[in-house]
């Protein structure tokens, strides 16, 4: 599976067809449920992507929201998508390498995260990380989620360095 | 009359100067390799603070990462929002 490596200052993988077609697909699939989010309120997806900054005042917690959750979301779109993006593979190679400096890392990270946080969601993981859904589609969900959360780990590593 | 309103602005601002703390709650999900990273990187805490306060979440469920006025734990709380940290503020005696 493929991980990030330190590559000139900043961080590169190799992905195959495959890999790249399923984080891109995934990638977009969390941009449009957050650019969608006025129609699908009560999500635990989105509860997750944007949890109430305080939890016993819903007053507080609404003009909160109000400030602050457009940005927000403005901004997870984008980092979803530019990820999708540079997932873009190139005629007759059957590869994608991905080549990120420091900014585009940050955009990664954040974006990896919060689509491991969507998986994770729909999986509802217990405190364990023990997914408590089950069946075929869970099982695919969980090898994706394990794969994203190495990933995750190597750019982090890469950044941390 | 003088003495109440003296009396109710001092209660006021005694109110106005208990701080506001944030809160960073664990989950199952985010990496603690990611967390303590997001800590340094954005609070500018060193390896050793960033890595206590993420073990702190990791095994108390939570750890108050930073406190001072409302208005700039708002600014916390949404930025470890964007960074998908389950963040939350309150009163610190709340």
């Amino acid at each position: 599976m493929s991980r990030f490596h330190a590559r000139g200052g900043g961080a590169s993988a190799k992905f195959s067809l495959g890999e790249a077609a399923i984080l891109a697909g995934l990638a977009r699939q969390v941009a449009g449920v957050i650019a969608g989010r006025a129609d699908t309120a009560g999500d635990p997806v989105l509860d997750r992507l944007f949890p109430s900054a305080y939890p016993d005042n819903d007053e507080f917690s609404s003009e909160f929201r109000r400030f602050t959750e457009d940005e927000l979301g403005d901004e997870k779109v984008r980092n979803a998508l530019a990820l999708a993006n540079s997932l873009e593979p190139k005629p007759d190679k059957v590869k994608v390498r991905v080549t990120l400096d420091a900014e585009d890392a940050l955009v990664w990270l954040r974006a990896l995260n919060d689509i491991r946080l969507a998986l994770g969601t729909r999986l509802g993981l217990d405190d364990e990380g023990e997914p408590t859904v089950e069946g075929d589609d869970a099982d695919f969900t969980v090898a994706v989620y394990d794969w994203l959360g190495g990933l995750q780990q190597s750019l982090v590593t890469v950044v941390d360095a | 009359m003088s003495d109440t309103l003296e009396r109710t602005e001092l209660r006021e601002q005694a109110l106005l100067d208990v701080p506001w703390i944030t809160i960073v709650w664990n989950d199952p999900i985010n990496l603690m390799s990611y967390v303590s990273w997001v800590f340094r990187s954005y609070f500018g805490f060193d390896r050793a603070m960033a890595d206590r306060l993420m073990l702190t979440v990791h095994t108390e469920g939570k750890a108050v990462v930073a406190s001072g006025s409302r208005e700039e734990m708002e600014r916390h709380v949404a930025a470890m929002h964007g960074y998908g940290l389950w963040a939350t503020l309150q009163k610190e005696d709340a």
